[in-house]
């Protein structure tokens, strides 16, 4: 444990480094000194001001525009779209009013789409933080073979999530499955399932799927831990705690803010992960497995007009993210102060 | 340190350049498709075609445009093939920005009225022949005219489809000693047989799985033989989807598994799957549409390299009477012309050659689509065995009487395939009709 990587910059004495100690970091004298001549001088820094305003608004408008037209437009078609009734042709639009919306929010289909997102999001954020943690600190202490684990857990992330979903419903197909397979050859035949057609074995193979690809917090717990000062693991262990205990009761918290980047990244992610489902269950059985990518996926590539509907969808999808960003936002302001 | 800063001006003006050229790079992505050009006859014309992968295919449709262009030295085609998934969303756009397109294909579904106001009724087609209609069925031409609003014509048939039929492996069955199965109890029966004789061949398969919506094809097949007129009252006469006859026939569905005539093991197995399981002899007969009868020509077979000589057809058995076997078909392929065309005369002459002239023995040879005018027989050497031939006969013959039409509700069938493998897993077929009709009359699928 105590063999965890030492700062990159060699530093492991707890001393702050020479480069921070010259930053003033708050109501100091240089900073004091830099606002008294600027109040001595309040017309010409007004005009320096505006001058370099311009410029930054020059050099900005570019993606600007590129913003307004590729987003806010996007959102305002969006927005629009979803109160009218029009096929993907979007020619004669009927205006709808809020009925779409009033369709969706009584639909217990989309209810159940947007419950499965959050309900795999959830575990994943669960495993993340708990299996994801553990394997990203083991691995940076310096186990044997080290980079071959981090090449075990990372090359899933690294490559198309089709791929790997395809490859998942292959392994867990009943009659020609590795799974089964092996379960047979091993005598456990009565273990053998259909796992991805029978309602509570598809969602556990949906939520192992979404847990098979926690790389990527590996990943982001791997990078924090190499910023960790090893002098306060060595006063852990000076203290006579153990590995677990340092894991828990000192690595962890440290890595606050990797954690909420983690809880960030799967929860909207998950929102995103429409072929994890629709390569393996394809939603089902029922809409047990559905979530709202799929859900929406079925509506934009029918030949109905049931586009206004998808997008009416599609920004309640937006709010609830958004919502959930806010939520998450506030949540950690609240534990900062 | 000093710092190099550039000079306000050289700023200003690096920014406005860099503004200029994106927003110019932005603007100059589009280009014209060419200025129009006169009909006269010797001419030379290029024909823009758009179709869909499958639709007949890139390969069957360059073998026909060949065909045609060598007939006609002035005209060349132009075959745009959009990926299947993306046709709906793309052809939309492509005609409400008056793109040229002189030949379109048109999916017979919502679709086709989607698009009718952009599209030229067959009467104003110069010089199309109306005797070229005479070509094909009534009924064929009946199910073209239900495809728009008004009742007239606004593109021709091209090719027909059916679903669900069944292939079946001839020596497979030879070799255990059974007849092709009439009813599902003769499935039943087949199943013990191979069983004893064939152990680890399964009896049926179909797409399953995360193809579930061809559970909704297979479930209708089954209601349509016991109610002819059930799909064509909920298509078109607003009718209700949980009637006793479906529910019968979710309730047989139901039962085919404990009976042994379909096995439970099977009900993962998508598209891909069910298919490879077939072509590798672990299966004696799958269920699918008319679309995969490529299956009965040799040379596909010896391409694919799936190892079955000989390979026959089946309807769907009945669940008791076997005069009742029957399936849902409808157009699969259709040809219009858009009123942004810019050769009319030459495209209206460019399909009534692909739709019931020279031209279908061209692309019909691969037999994945079915030629929509009457009396098309595969050209000599398609078809080896006398079981193929009697087999893609059988498919002609099946999709001319069909029980009803193969009109499907686009993303409710999805949505009902997902429900029936609930059915398989033992809920309650009632409980499960309810809910389809409950999403049918939500509206959110219209």
């Amino acid at each position: 444990m105590t063999r965890l990587r030492d700062r990159p910059d060699g530093d492991t004495t707890g001393q702050v480094p020479p480069n921070q100690a010259a930053i003033p970091t708050g109501p100091g004298p240089g900073r004091r000194s830099r606002r008294v001549r600027a109040v001595g001088r309040p017309g010409k820094l007004r005009r320096r001001n505006r001058r370099d305003g311009r410029t930054a608004l020059l050099f900005l408008l570019p993606l600007l525009v590129m913003y307004l037209v590729y987003f806010a437009y996007s959102f305002y078609f969006l927005l629009d779209t979803s109160f009218t009734k029009v096929s993907i042709s979007f020619s004669n639009p009927v205006h709808v009013g809020w009925h779409n919306y009033t369709l969706l929010l009584k639909d217990a289909d989309f209810r159940r789409a947007i419950l499965n997102n959050v309900g795999f999001a959830v575990t994943t954020i669960a495993v993340s933080l708990t299996v994801a943690f553990f394997i990203a600190t083991v691995l940076a202490t310096g186990v044997r073979a080290q980079r071959l684990y981090y090449v075990i857990f990372l090359v899933p992330v690294l490559m198309p999530v089709a791929l790997v979903s395809s490859v998942f419903a292959s392994m867990l197909a009943y009659t020609g499955g590795t799974l089964n397979q092996a379960l047979r050859a091993v005598g456990l035949t009565g273990l053998t399932h259909q796992w991805l057609t029978t309602s509570p074995w598809a969602i556990a193979s949906i939520v192992g799927l979404f847990a098979y690809l926690i790389g990527l917090p590996i990943m982001y717990y791997t990078a924090d831990l190499t910023t960790i000062r090893t002098d306060v693991i060595e006063a852990a262990v000076i203290d006579g705690a153990g590995p677990f205990r340092i894991m828990r009761s000192v690595l962890h918290p440290m890595m606050r803010s990797t954690h909420i980047t983690v809880v960030l990244a799967l929860l909207l992610g998950s929102f995103r992960a429409f072929e994890v489902v629709f390569l393996t269950t394809g939603g089902g059985p029922g809409n047990s497995t559905q979530i709202v990518g799929n859900y929406i996926y079925g509506f934009v590539t029918s030949s109905g007009s049931t586009i206004g509907y998808a997008s009416a969808a599609s920004v309640l999808v937006l709010a609830v993210a958004l919502l959930v960003a806010v939520l998450q936002t506030m949540i950690v302001r609240r534990g900062e102060r | 340190m000093r710092q190099i800063r550039p000079t306000r001006p050289n700023a200003v003006v690096l920014a406005g350049l860099t503004s200029a050229l994106l927003v110019l790079a932005g603007c100059s992505s589009g280009s014209s498709t060419g200025a129009a050009s006169g009909s006269a006859s010797n001419e030379k014309v290029t024909l823009q075609m758009w179709s869909w992968s499958g639709a007949p295919g890139k390969d069957a449709l360059a073998r026909a445009i060949t065909a045609y262009e060598k007939l006609h030295p002035n005209v060349t085609i132009v075959d745009n093939e959009v990926n299947n998934d993306d046709f709906k969303a793309k052809v939309p756009l492509a005609l409400n920005s008056n793109q040229e397109i002189d030949v379109l294909a048109v999916q017979p579904n919502l679709f086709a009225q989607q698009i009718q106001g952009k599209l030229l009724a067959t009467s104003a087609w110069t010089g199309f022949d109306a005797a070229t209609l005479g070509k094909f069925s009534d009924e064929t031409i009946a199910q073209n005219k239900k495809l728009f609003t008004d009742g007239k014509l606004y593109s021709i048939p091209m090719a027909l489809s059916g679903s669900a039929v069944g292939f079946y492996n001839v020596d497979l069955l030879k070799k255990v000693g059974a007849q092709p199965p009439k009813t599902w109890a003769d499935v039943a029966a087949l199943a013990k047989l191979l069983k004893a004789k064939a152990p680890g061949v399964t009896p049926v398969v179909m797409p399953s799985g995360s193809d579930s919506w061809f559970l909704d094809e297979f479930v209708l097949t089954l209601t349509g033989q016991a109610d002819p007129t059930f799909f064509d009252d909920v298509r078109y006469k607003n009718g209700k989807w949980n009637t006793p006859a479906y529910v019968n026939a979710l309730k047989a569905y139901q039962g085919l598994f404990a009976s042994g005539a379909i096995d439970k093991s099977t009900s993962d197995l998508n598209y891909a799957n069910a298919m490879s399981t077939f072509f590798s002899g672990k299966a004696a007969m799958v269920f699918n549409g008319s679309w995969e009868s490529t299956m009965l020509s040799d040379e596909y077979r010896k391409t694919n390299k799936i190892n079955i000589s000989n390979i026959g057809v089946l309807p769907v058995p009945a669940l008791t009477d076997p005069s009742q076997r029957s399936l849902r078909s409808f157009l699969d392929v259709t040809l219009g012309i858009p009123k942004s065309a810019k050769h009319v005369q030459q495209a209206a002459d460019f399909i009534t050659f692909m739709s019931a002239g020279a031209g279908v023995n061209e692309w019909a040879s691969t037999l994945g689509e079915i030629p929509a005018v009457k009396g098309w027989t595969a050209p000599a050497g398609v078809l080896g065995t006398p079981e193929e031939q009697q087999g893609f006969a059988e498919i002609q013959a099946l999709i001319a009487s069909p029980h009803s039409d193969r009109n499907n509700l686009s993303a409710f069938s999805g949505a009902a395939g997902n429900k029936i493998l609930t059915v398989i897993n033992g809920a309650d077929v009632g409980k499960v009709a309810a809910a389809m009709q409950s999403d049918l009359d939500s509206g959110k699928y219209s």
